[in-house]
C-alpha cells in the first residue's frame, strides 16, 4: 500500500514536467489578446469613471493608445508606394500626422461609449503577427473587430483594425493615395495640417 | 401597420416557412456533416488570408468611372441626410428605445425571404436552414419579429443578398455606384437590390408605391434614430468622405461576398 503510493509520488515531477510542456498551448488566449484585453478593460475603467475631467480623461485614454498602437508601422502601410519615396524628414512628418488623426477619430468613437461588452475571441499567431478577433455586443447586432498585431519585443502591438471586414489602413491607404497622384505628398500633408486644425478648433468649442 | 390588417403577410411567412421546411429537411443532414468536417479541416485558406498583404498596393478595391456623377448624387444625398432625415429621426427619438430597437428587429425579419433564398441559390444548406429557423422562431414567438428571441442562440444565419450571389459565382462589382436616396451602390449590387425587390416582403406583398415608399423611409429613419452619428464621424475625421466611404462599401462587398 505505502510503497504504492511512493511510487506514484515519485511520478509527479514527470507530470509537472508534462503540464509545463502543455501549458503553452492551453494558454490559447496568447500573448497579444491578454496585452488587448489589458488595454481595453483600462480604457473602460477611464471611460465608466464619471468623476474624471474631459481633459484628463482624454490624456489618459491618449496614453494608452500610444502604448498599444503601433503608429509607426501603421503609417507604412498606409503610404505604401508613397513611403518608399519619401525621406526620412517627410516620414517622420507623415507619423506625426497621422497619428494624431487616428487618434483623434479613435478618441471621438470611445467616448460614445455606453457600456457595451467586449469579448475576444480567438488569437491566430504566425511568426511576429497576430489576427485578435474580438466582437462588440450591443442591444441589436455584434459588431466584429479584428486587430492585426505585431511583436515588438516582449510587447504586441496593433497595426491595423478591421471592422466588419473593412480595413482600416486599407481604406487609408486608398484615400492617401489618390490625394498624393494628384497633389503629391506635400499636399497631402497640407491636407492632414488643415484637419487636424480642424478636428482641433471643433474639439476646444466642444469642450467649452 | 400598413398590411397587417390583411394577415396576408404572417399567412405567407408561414407558408414560406412550412414549404421550406419540406424543401429542406433532407437536407439538415449533409449541412450538419459539412459543418462538422470543415471545423476539424486543419487548413484554413482565411488563415493565409489574414496574414497577407499590407506592403502591396492593391489598387483600387471598386472601379469609378462614374466619378463626377457619383460625387453630385453624394452631394445631393449628403443634404438629404442633413436637412431631412437626420432632423426626422432625431425628433423620432422621443419614441423609447427599445420600441425602436423592436421596430428595428421587425425590418430585419421581415426581410429574411432574402436571406433564405440566396443562401440557396449559394448552395449554402446549413446557413440557409439557420435563417430560415431564426425567421421561424423570430416570426411566432418573437411576435412577428418585434423581438429577436434567436440572438445568443448561436446559430448562424445567413447574411445574404442577390448581389452577393452574384459575387458568389464570380460575378465582379463592375463600377461604383452612388444611387440617389439609397447611397453607394455598385452596378452588381444595384441589379441584386432590384432582383431582391421581387422577393423582399415589403416590395412584392404591398399594393401602392407611396406605401411601399412609405415603409422604406420608416426603416431608414428607424435605423438612423438608432445610429450613433456614424456619418457625422466619418465626415469629421475623413480628408475625402466620398473616398472613404466607396473604400469602405467595395471592402465590406468584398469580405461579405467571401462569407
Amino acid at each position: 500500500m505505502m510503497r504504492t503510493d511512493i511510487r506514484k509520488m515519485r511520478r509527479w515531477p514527470a507530470y509537472c514536467f508534462l503540464l509545463g510542456l502543455l501549458l503553452p498551448i492551453w494558454a490559447h488566449a496568447g500573448p497579444a489578446s491578454q496585452l488587448l484585453r489589458q488595454s481595453i478593460d483600462q480604457v473602460i475603467v477611464l471611460l465608466k469613471d464619471k468623476t474624471l475631467d474631459a481633459t484628463v480623461r482624454r490624456d489618459r485614454l491618449r496614453v494608452l493608445i500610444k502604448q498599444r498602437f503601433d503608429f509607426r508601422t501603421m503609417s507604412q502601410f498606409a503610404l505604401s508606394v508613397e513611403w518608399r519615396k519619401a525621406t526620412p524628414a517627410q516620414r517622420d512628418s507623415f507619423v506625426q500626422r497621422f497619428t494624431r488623426m487616428v487618434e483623434s477619430s479613435y478618441l471621438g468613437r470611445l467616448e460614445q461609449y455606453s457600456d457595451q461588452k467586449i469579448n475576444i475571441r480567438d488569437e491566430r499567431r504566425r511568426g511576429d503577427k497576430a489576427v485578435v478577433k474580438t466582437v462588440i455586443v450591443t442591444r441589436n447586432v455584434d459588431i466584429p473587430i479584428d486587430y492585426k498585431m505585431r511583436r515588438d519585443g516582449d510587447d504586441w502591438r496593433i497595426y491595423d483594425v478591421q471592422i466588419e471586414g473593412v480595413s482600416l489602413v486599407r481604406n487609408y491607404r486608398d484615400s492617401y493615395r489618390t490625394i498624393a497622384k494628384n497633389e503629391g505628398l506635400s499636399g497631402l500633408l497640407k491636407r492632414m495640417d488643415d484637419k487636424i486644425a480642424e478636428l482641433e478648433a471643433a474639439k476646444d468649442t466642444s469642450d467649452n | 401597420m400598413l398590411f397587417l390588417g390583411r394577415y396576408s403577410l404572417f399567412r405567407q411567412a408561414i407558408g414560406i416557412t412550412v414549404l421550406m421546411m419540406i424543401i429542406l429537411v433532407p437536407d439538415l443532414s449533409f449541412a450538419k456533416e459539412h459543418g462538422d468536417s470543415s471545423a476539424t479541416a486543419a487548413f484554413d485558406p482565411d488563415f493565409e488570408d489574414e496574414f497577407g498583404d499590407e506592403f502591396a498596393d492593391q489598387g483600387e478595391i471598386i472601379s469609378d468611372p462614374l466619378e463626377p456623377v457619383n460625387r453630385a448624387i453624394f452631394w445631393f444625398n449628403d443634404r438629404l441626410y442633413f436637412y431631412l432625415l437626420k432632423p426626422v429621426a432625431r425628433g423620432y427619438r422621443v419614441v423609447p428605445e427599445g420600441v425602436r430597437s423592436s421596430i428595428a428587429n421587425f425590418f430585419t425579419n421581415i426581410r429574411a425571404p432574402v436571406r433564405v433564398l440566396n443562401a440557396l441559390l449559394q448552395l449554402k444548406g446549413k446557413e440557409a436552414v439557420g435563417e430560415l429557423w431564426h425567421f421561424s422562431i423570430n416570426t411566432t414567438v418573437g411576435i412577428l419579429g418585434f423581438f429577436n428571441v434567436t440572438k445568443d442562440s448561436g446559430v448562424k444565419g445567413a447574411d445574404e443578398d442577390f448581389g452577393q450571389t452574384l459575387g458568389y459565382y464570380g460575378v465582379g462589382q463592375g463600377p461604383y455606384l452612388v444611387l440617389p436616396f439609397l447611397g453607394p451602390s455598385s452596378l452588381r449590387d444595384g441589379t441584386g437590390l432590384v432582383a431582391d425587390g421581387y422577393v423582399d416582403p415589403v416590395y412584392s406583398d404591398i399594393e401602392h408605391t407611396s406605401d411601399v415608399v412609405l415603409m422604406k423611409a420608416a426603416k431608414v429613419i428607424n435605423a438612423l434614430s438608432l445610429d450613433k452619428d456614424t456619418y457625422e464621424g466619418i465626415k469629421r475625421d475623413a480628408l475625402d468622405p466620398y473616398t472613404f466611404i466607396k473604400n469602405a462599401y467595395g471592402q465590406q462587398r468584398e469580405n461579405k461576398v467571401k462569407h
